[in-house]
């Protein structure tokens, strides 16, 4: 059996860059069109359709959002909440992903499941 | 002294012996460093005791290499990491072994200890990664992939500078 060479070869330096390409997999598996998301709110829930662009104001204990669809993604416009970290999360719809607002108890999820239980977790 | 076919099986499985009992040096040295702090992925390990496998592999024989990877799985989860990352490391551990397989038997294939200890690395880390999602369930672990990726290019290189630097007669079990 032949043992490995001591330098650098070619196929060393394609083997390492393709699987530095590889890293960006996760990315591209992940994409997926949601056609719908999921807004919960302190007064209960809701779905959107991510198909058509539509605007709208929302609100939820006490504070109101304008939350806006556009190109199969939905995020929130405005907001009169202090934090403004759900006017600076990024749009979901084309990658999974929540919008979270926690002065306002609002939730905008998309891909994963929402549960409406008690329980944050279950250790099985 | 002459070399006789049970001499050679004498030796073949002290060098075995001795090649485990590095492995489980390396782990055990992979187990004092505090790696983890500095890097804060779930499961990252340098790799070091990889080292004991190819030497095993090529030195000794593939079953060698294959036994070592096996047992140092068994007992280093036995000592240090506990029982329940067996599975996680016998996956990457069979993994890393395909490549090794892999790798050494394309014919005429120009790669260096380095392009091996990477694919190696990088075979072990998909392996641990598929065996996590399979335990949990859940792709979302998936997400560390990229990490594991930069981290399996980084130690598969030391891992390899170190093997480009052992001296011929380790490889032909000269020890």
């Amino acid at each position: 059996m032949e043992r490995p060479k001591r330098k650098l070869t070619v196929f060393d330096a394609i083997l390492i860059f393709v699987i530095i390409l590889t890293a960006a997999l996760p990315i591209i598996f992940t994409k997926s069109d949601n056609t719908k998301a999921v807004i919960s709110t302190a007064g209960g829930s809701m779905t959107v359709d991510l198909a058509a662009d539509t605007a709208f104001i929302l609100e939820s204990n006490g504070y109101h959002f304008k939350i806006s669809v556009s190109n199969g993604e939905i995020y929130v416009e405005e907001s009169d909440c202090p934090d403004g970290i759900c006017k600076n999360t990024r749009p979901v719809g084309k990658t999974n992903g929540s919008i979270v607002c926690l002065p306002a108890k609002l939730m905008i999820t998309c891909g994963e499941e929402v549960s409406d239980s008690d329980v944050d977790a279950v250790v099985k | 002294m002459t070399s006789t076919p049970s001499s050679n099986k004498i030796k073949n499985i002290s060098l075995t012996a001795l090649l485990l009992t590095v492995s489980l040096a390396l782990s055990y040295l992979e187990f004092l460093i505090p790696v983890t702090a500095a890097v804060p992925i779930p499961g990252f390990k340098p790799g070091f005791a990889n080292i004991a496998v190819v030497v095993a592999y090529f030195a000794v024989s593939p079953l060698s290499a294959a036994v070592i990877t096996v047992l140092k799985s068994v007992i280093t989860s036995l000592l240090f990491s506990g029982v329940t990352t067996l599975v996680f490391s016998l996956a990457g551990g069979a993994l890393a072994f395909s490549a090794l397989l892999l790798l050494t038997h394309i014919k005429n294939l120009k790669c260096s200890y380095i392009g091996l200890s990477v694919a190696m690395a990088f075979s072990h880390n998909v392996g641990q990664l598929a065996a996590s999602v399979a335990v949990m369930g859940n792709a979302s672990v998936l997400w560390y992939y990229p990490a594991l990726v930069v981290s399996a290019v980084l130690c598969g290189a030391l891992t390899g500078i170190i093997l480009t630097l052992l001296p011929d007669r380790i490889y032909i079990g000269k020890v």
